[in-house]
């Protein structure tokens, strides 16, 4: 529990390090923190906290903005041993046996090794994910395409998906997409 | 889609990467193809865009902290990567603060996450946030005031821990 005088006192803190009160207030709150130091604390903790969360939403903005850019694909880094289209699908059946092989406590081996590579389970969820994620975000851009202002939205999203998901097969379909729909619009 | 730019903007607000804020916008998009409301001005259009994005922001919020439970490590890892290449003004702000913040964040309630982005990130006053929200705007400030002081706490939290190391 944060230390504070009262509620009253902790909640026009709030509005002190905001700047946000009137002349006669924020005199009165200086002299209560000349006195007080949980309040100091408390006053340098907002306007700390304050930054940091600025710090951060800007961030993930310019990371969005950075993802919507046009981009290369980079070198795909495939993260299984098997082949084609059936990868998404393998994983998943892969897991289900898993579960339906969990004892009934549920626990699960730590591995499972497929082929030459070993998976752990969070590893095996995170790529069902991805390969999920990826399928929907290409089939919203599908639907997306019927729109006559979709289109451009659309192959944004394929170039996304052909870019942070290129370890996916949606990321081929994408690609595929964008060689064809996108190129006779001009983009690429 | 001229409002795409400040959507965007108030879903990574909202916590929400590229891919996962992308694709709660492309609903809203989905949306709004089907929303009665082609006779609305622009600022009645203005508003039901936010309303919607903040209500599926605060949907996939409560999905990811459920996901995040198991692939925390790998999202963890991201963020560290994203500290370590911050622009932070100055060098005041520790990347271990900013980690406490960001988990504080993704823990916060998403209906006082909600106000605190759109004041503090969209730079929106508490009346626009309380239309938006459809809240009364001493409602609206006295979450501003109740989110501030739970992301303050987490850092004091910290420093009360740094001072138990030495």
């Amino acid at each position: 529990m944060m230390p504070a005088c009262d509620r009253a006192v902790a909640e026009k803190l709030v509005d002190y390090a905001d700047g946000a009160l009137s002349p006669a207030d924020a005199a009165a709150v200086q002299d209560h923190l000349a006195h007080c130091a949980a309040c100091r604390n408390t006053v340098a903790a907002l306007q700390r906290s304050l930054e940091a969360a600025r710090i951060i939403w800007h961030d993930t903005a310019r990371v969005s903005e950075d993802a919507g850019a046009p981009v290369v694909p980079s070198k795909r880094r495939r993260i299984v041993t098997l082949a084609g289209l059936g990868m998404a699908a393998g994983l998943v059946a892969l897991l289900t046996l898993l579960w339906h092989a969990a004892p009934p406590d549920r626990s699960v081996p730590a591995k499972v090794t497929t082929g030459a590579q070993a998976w752990t389970e969070a590893e095996i969820r995170l790529a069902t994910a991805r390969a999920g994620i990826a399928m929907q975000m290409l089939v919203a851009a599908d639907l997306l395409r019927e729109y006559p202002e979709g289109t451009d939205l659309a192959c944004e999203r394929y170039r996304y998906v052909a870019s942070a998901y290129a370890d996916t097969e949606a990321a081929d379909a994408a690609e595929a997409r964008l060689q064809t729909v996108c190129m006779e619009r001009g983009e690429s | 889609m001229h409002w795409w730019p400040q959507l965007r903007r108030l879903a990574a607000g909202m916590g929400l990467g590229p891919g996962d804020g992308d694709d709660v916008l492309q609903d809203v998009f989905l949306r709004l193809r089907q929303w009665p409301g082609e006779h609305h001005d622009q600022e009645q259009t203005r508003r039901w865009l936010y309303r919607v994005t903040i209500n599926a922001c605060l949907l996939e919020h409560r999905r990811r902290k459920r996901f995040a439970k198991v692939v925390d490590g790998a999202s963890r890892e991201a963020h560290t990567r994203q500290v370590a290449h911050a622009d932070p003004p100055g060098d005041a702000i520790r990347g271990e603060e900013l980690q406490a913040v960001r988990l504080a964040l993704r823990e916060l309630d998403g209906v006082l996450l909600a106000p605190l982005v759109l004041r503090y990130f969209c730079e929106l006053d508490a009346t626009r946030i309380g239309e938006l929200l459809d809240l009364p705007p001493a409602t609206v400030r006295t979450r501003l005031r109740r989110a501030r002081l739970w992301l303050a706490q987490r850092l004091t939290r910290l420093d009360e821990r740094d001072d138990a190391r030495l």
